[in-house]
């Protein structure tokens, strides 16, 4: 009977334990979902499907990132991008590869509606370097009192002067004219520089640097006035007796006024300049401005899209490149890096290279975090612009030299006797430069003694530097067979390369446009003298070196040995290609104990980074003109091997993208109308009714 | 799997199919015509892709509104539940007939994808992408329908439940937006309801990205409602 | 527990909240046999059905079907059984060898099986020319076939109808009551239903339940012994002393008075005999009132039914 009556309550058991069962099972499923949902969301796997990659981020940048997220310090991208709907989720998606991949990165997509939000934001990376300015505007607040005093009692002073009758009406007007200055135009420059004051620290952010310089003009204006009230011998000359004894009497006060006056100006004046000056007038539409733990940058559209030369311009108009993500990786890179690495252009003889003929490569620099300088060593021409400085202002480890080689001599001055340009005191240089562990760029160019004696090469200068490194930089020059200098005077005899050997320097150019000039005359002699530089067969054997640039199969250009008006092949003498170009070299030494590497590339074109190699040239585009980097490998080859000369080799390789997607094409309007109403949005969902309906008529039946 | 093949042809033999297929086409067909058929365009179905869950919220609820609700109203449930198989199979081909009817609406755009290959060169690792995201979004819409259908007998309140619902899983990255102050607790809940949005999520796959994180969105949020309407299904009985 | 039994129901009960539907019932049905489960609307008998069909747990008691616990082997007894649900819900858009085919296959069978299945039960129901037709477009007598081919498609060994007949038209009635009987022996059937003739035509046994509760069960011809007969009196005369007059005599149980007026009829309950009708006539033709009719009747299980389960009839 117990047993029975067990059993009836079974049921009831049963219910319960269903219960218990189904709660259990509910929060243990919540549980793991929840533990799934986490954990996919901290550990992203992701996978890029688009057959061009459009969405992974290079390994270098990931390299980067992993430093940034080591670092464990927040960066903020912010894309101001908002006229263009297609670019706008270009830069979008690709901010959002870089918050994807970094946890310490977040991307947002902002408007010029949001820009105190972001100014607020660049003022807080930048306020230490902005306080000095907002403590110089509220030192003006007691300055501004005192002056204020000061006008006001001359101002009352000066009035019952021209009160006084039996002052002559030449020094009442005169006192009265002073008066004026003190009680109007002074007082009311004065209000209105603390309104313009108040104004700017009422904002926020308060941009303290507007304040400053709106004070700097009006002490420049007010100074000169105080001044000379102060000072005896001017105002003796300019005044009537009555006047002079009085600002002789006040002439303690004049000078108190006037010299705190001056220290303020001065004061202003030593203040540094601000680097968030140039950040925020760099800010625009179609901007990504990064903002580091420290620091912000502002990258431009235009180095975001990058129009370039089609590879066959007549078949297609130039093509703006996305590189955007070189761009903001070396923002990156610039804001991560601790310090900057220090690039000393060295010319013996030339003026300063990194702000005239290379000064687009000096920016290129700089946006990359490199601290250029410039070194003109003794021995160049005589009577040259920059003054020779026997020492340099950077060297040693972690010092980049770009060694350029000497300046041929001026004609003029050989024939006035002069001592041709010298490159030894630059060699000894760089001998200590790479004894204390410091990298080198060298442009291997052949120079030629004397243009006018023969137009031969005279040895190659920095030759020791170079051979112990089992470089090779030979006597033959780079001729161009096909360059017709009859063509034009103007015309430089270019030629054009877009293969390279495998090498971390070429990995991102390959591909690119880069344009080398070859040995050909022009009305000044030779524009040029590229230089074959190849691995030395007997190198040391502890020198790793690559060539790194060579001529391909281009059977049109050669390494010729004797230069003459008319070159010709001589397969006894000459370099078929592909003739070697340019070679990167490492060593590994023992520098003060620690093994080290030295690195050095030798490139045999110095014209390679000038300016007119590598500026955009106007294009016209549909009808538009857009500026077009015509050989963007020129400058891609010289930065990167700056790059992998400092260390930072994983900054290069970030390649281009070509923006160049496949595209819907054109369509006749009445073919598309006819697909919409036949298909789209008429024929496909009729279609879909027309089956139901016979489908129910047979079913119904 | 034979409840799935019922379902598929007792669909095909319902008026709803066919005006769930006519808004489907119609929907994608003027945001296809609109935003991704347009000279100059990318060949890309992503915009496609990125829209099409406004079109869905509404229309995967007409598609799954009867999916049980029927079966309680009519007292078919009855003869299910006395048939010999467990409340886990049964949920299993309702799901896996809706899918397949949801399925066979994605099959539908390959007229425009089809188009697309006509005038452009879509591509093809991106395409897969977008319609393999379409077909999560598909699996967590069909999902919730099949929770609201569960729950009620009555079809118009399982449509409105899951129109709802989804329509706060579609706008809520748009509604997040609207959320004032920026106190911490409001700014937990704007990116919850980010998080909360399909459109967070679909829009890795219709650029062609596949992310963990968003495949496991999809398919935890697929998962809780299959659960729960599992649960309501075995608790239907207990009442 | 007997062996032969094929349902065996031990105190079954069912709460819905604080109401109790169905209140520890107790039953078997021997293997082979058409049990009628009679009750009126409300009593519990669809619930109890549901209980042996795992559409419903049970709050308590046990109950087995071929065997098989209906809680802890439900899908056993699921595929044991047969079950036709009292509304007969089918879906209506399908044709009607589609439908059967489709349950074919919840069922596990394969193709050569569902065919032949197929062709046997509708033959057996009478469907055999609509097996085309959609559902939807079905009579209800129709749907009803459909809904017992159906229950009888895997050939279980139980079959539990619920109002197999409501909505037929007396012809389809008969020919599934027929069909019913026919049932027996290879079939253990559960028959629930409110009319009564059915279960006198078919059944072996009958299941009386009320509120929940199980109130008879038996042979139908055990049920109706135990009512005894009866006799229907005709006679001029006023009621209430026919009615005492009669009653007066012994062996009589009781008389009801069926319908007044100058001529009155009443219904006399008690030991039917020859004898009995002899005193009656003679007491009748003594008092000089007209004795038009007197006929015997025999019990109705529908009186017997409506007396147990009314409460105010049993108590009179």
């Amino acid at each position: 009977m117990t047993q029975n009556e067990n059993q009836i309550e079974s049921g009831a058991s049963a219910r319960g334990m269903y219960w218990v069962n189904l709660s259990l099972l509910a929060v243990l499923g919540a549980v793991i979902l929840g533990f799934a949902l986490y954990m996919t969301n901290t550990h992203k796997l992701h996978a890029d499907l688009t057959s061009g990659g459009i969405y992974s981020l290079s390994g270098s940048t990931k390299k980067l990132l992993q430093q940034v997220d080591e670092k464990g310090q927040g960066y903020e991208l912010v894309s101001l991008f908002n006229s263009d709907a297609e670019k706008n989720t270009q830069v979008r998606d690709l901010l959002g590869e870089y918050s994807r991949v970094s946890k310490r990165i977040t991307g947002k997509d902002l408007s010029e509606a949001n820009r105190d939000e972001i100014l607020g934001k660049i003022f807080d990376r930048y306020a230490g370097e902005i306080k000095p300015y907002e403590n110089a505007v509220s030192e003006f607040e007691k300055l501004s009192k005192s002056l204020d005093n000061f006008s006001e009692i001359e101002g009352a002073n000066l009035g019952a002067l021209a009160q006084k009758e039996k002052n002559s009406a030449q020094t009442r007007k005169e006192c009265a004219e002073l008066q004026g200055f003190f009680n109007s135009s002074l007082k009311e420059e004065l209000a209105r520089q603390q309104r313009a004051i108040r104004k700017i620290s009422d904002s926020k952010p308060a941009e303290w640097w507007k304040a400053t310089a709106s004070l700097k003009t009006f002490l420049d204006e007010a100074l000169p006035d105080i001044t000379s009230l102060a000072d005896k011998g001017k105002y003796k000359e300019t005044f009537s007796a009555p006047l002079i004894a009085y600002l002789d009497s006040a002439a303690d006060r004049y000078k108190a006024m006037s010299d705190s006056l001056k220290t303020y100006k001065e004061h202003l004046d030593k203040l540094p300049p601000l680097k968030v000056q140039d950040v925020i007038d760099s800010i625009g539409s179609n901007t990504i401005i990064v903002l580091g733990p420290t620091a912000a940058k502002v990258i431009g559209s235009s180095d975001i899209y990058k129009v370039q030369r089609s590879p066959n311009p007549r078949e297609t108009g130039p093509t703006a490149s996305f590189e955007g993500e070189q761009a903001v990786s070396s923002a990156i890179l610039g804001l991560v890096r601790p310090d900057k690495v220090k690039v000393v252009f060295i010319s013996a003889g030339s003026g300063p290279l990194s702000s005239g003929a290379y000064s687009m490569i000096t920016d290129r620099l700089k946006d990359l975090n490199f601290e250029v300088m410039d070194w003109s060593p003794p021995g160049g021409n005589p009577g040259e612009r920059a003054p020779a400085d026997p020492n340099p202002p950077a060297e040693g480890k972690g010092v980049v030299w770009i060694v350029f080689p000497p300046e041929q001599s001026n004609p003029q001055m050989a024939a006035m006797g002069m001592p041709a340009p010298s490159p030894t005191g630059v060699i000894e240089a760089v001998k200590k430069h790479i004894a204390d562990g410091g990298q080198v760029l060298i442009f291997a160019e052949q120079t030629s003694t004397n243009p006018f004696a023969s137009e031969g090469p005279a040895g190659f200068p920095y030759e020791e530097i170079t051979r112990g490194f089992g470089v090779d930089v030979k006597a033959n020059f780079m001729v161009l067979k096909s360059y017709d200098s009859q063509e034009g005077s103007e015309a430089l005899p270019l030629f054009e390369l877009s293969r390279f050997p495998e090498h971390p320097i070429t990995k991102p150019i390959q591909s690119l446009p880069t344009r080398f000039v070859a040995v050909g005359r022009s009305q000044m002699g030779f524009v040029g003298a590229p230089t074959v530089v190849g691995v030395d067969p007997k190198k040391p054997a502890d020198v790793d070196a690559q060539v790194i640039v060579d001529t391909g199969n281009d059977r049109s250009i050669w390494g010729e040995s004797t230069v003459s008006a008319e070159p010709k092949f001589d397969p006894k003498e000459d370099l078929a290609s592909p003739v070697p170009l340019a070679v990167a070299a490492s060593k590994k030494v023992t520098v003060s104990g620690k093994q080290e590497e030295l690195r050095i590339v030798v490139i045999g074109s110095k014209t390679l980074g000038r300016n007119e190699l590598i500026q955009p040239q106007l294009q016209m585009r549909s009808g538009a003109l857009y500026q077009v980097v015509p050989y963007p490998g020129n400058a891609e080859l010289f930065v990167n091997s700056v790059l992998w000369l400092s260390g930072y080799e994983n900054m290069i390789a970030v390649s281009a993208k070509s923006n160049a997607a496949l595209r819907i094409r054109d369509i006749q309007p009445a073919v598309l109308t006819t697909l919409r109403w036949g298909v789209l949005w008429g024929g496909a969902p009729a279609a879909a009714l027309i089956a139901g309906a016979v489908v129910y008529a047979i079913r119904r039946r | 799997m034979t409840i799935a093949k019922r379902e598929v042809t007792s669909l095909f033999f319902s008026p709803i199919a066919y005006i769930v297929m006519f808004l489907f086409l119609l929907y994608m067909g003027l945001v296809f015509a609109g935003l991704v058929f347009v000279p100059g365009q990318l060949t890309e179905l992503r915009r496609l892709v990125d829209f099409s869950r406004f079109g869905l919220f509404f229309i995967v609820p007409l598609m799954t509104m009867s999916l049980f609700s029927d079966e309680y109203r009519s007292g078919r449930i009855e003869m299910l539940r006395t048939s010999p198989i467990t409340e886990f199979d049964l949920l299993l081909g309702k799901f896996i007939g809706a899918m397949f009817f949801f399925l066979i609406l994605l099959g539908l755009t390959l007229i425009h994808l089809t188009l697309l290959m006509i005038f452009g060169h879509p591509d093809y690792g991106q395409t897969f992408s977008c319609y393999l995201g379409l077909a999560l979004m598909g699996m967590m819409f069909v999902s919730v329908g099949l929770f609201y259908s569960s729950c009620t007998q009555n079809q118009i309140v399982a449509a409105l439940g899951s129109l709802l619902t989804l329509g706060f899983f579609t706008f809520s990255g748009g509604l997040s937006e609207l959320i004032p102050g920026s106190t911490k607790i409001f700014e937990w809940i704007h990116s919850a309801m980010i998080y909360l949005s399909v459109g967070t999520h679909l829009e890795d796959f219709s650029k062609g990205v596949l992310d963990t994180s968003h495949l496991s969105y999809f398919l935890g949020f697929s998962a809780i409602f299959l659960f729960m309407t599992y649960l309501v299904l075995e608790s239907r009985k207990w009442r | 527990m007997s062996h032969a039994a094929d349902i065996v129901v031990d105190r079954l009960s069912k709460a819905y909240g604080a109401f109790l539907a169905v209140d520890r019932i107790s039953f078997e049905v021997p293997k082979g046999t058409i049990v009628g489960f009679l009750g009126p609307n409300g009593a519990g008998k669809t619930t109890t059905i549901r209980m042996l069909t795992c559409y419903l747990p049970p709050t308590g008691g046990t109950a087995s079907v071929a065997g098989y616990d209906v809680f802890r082997q439900s899908l056993d007894v699921r595929k044991k059984i047969g079950y036709l649900p009292e509304s007969t819900p089918l879906y209506t858009e399908m044709r009607v060898q589609e439908y059967l085919d489709f349950k074919g296959k919840l069922h596990g069978m394969d193709r050569s099986t569902r065919q032949k299945r197929i062709a046997e039960v509708a033959a057996r129901c009478w469907i055999t020319d609509r097996l085309q037709s959609v559902i939807g477009t079905l009579s209800k007598g129709y749907r009803q076939r459909v809904g017992i081919a159906d229950a009888m498609l895997h050939n279980p060994p139980v079959l539990v109808l619920d109002e197999p007949t409501v909505g037929l038209d007396p012809s389809q009635i008969r020919e599934a009551r027929r069909l019913i009987s026919e049932l027996a022996g290879d079939h253990t059937v559960l028959l629930s239903t409110h009319i009564l003739q059915e279960v006198e035509m078919v059944c072996k046994r009958v299941i009386i339940i009320a509120n929940g509760k199980i109130v008879a069960q038996g042979t139908p011809d055990e049920l109706k012994n135990r009512l005894g007969s009866g006799l229907i009196v005709e006679v001029r005369g006023p009621a209430d002393q026919v009615r005492s007059a009669i009653n007066a005599i012994p062996g009589i149980t009781g008389v009801d008075v069926l319908q007044n007026g100058p001529v009155c009829r009443v219904g006399v309950r008690g030991k039917n005999s020859a004898e009995l009708r002899e005193q009656i006539a003679a007491l009748v033709s003594l008092r000089g009132w007209g004795l038009r009719e007197m006929r015997t009747e025999g019990a109705s299980l529908e009186e017997f039914f409506v007396r147990i389960t009314d409460p105010g009839s049993a108590a009179a």
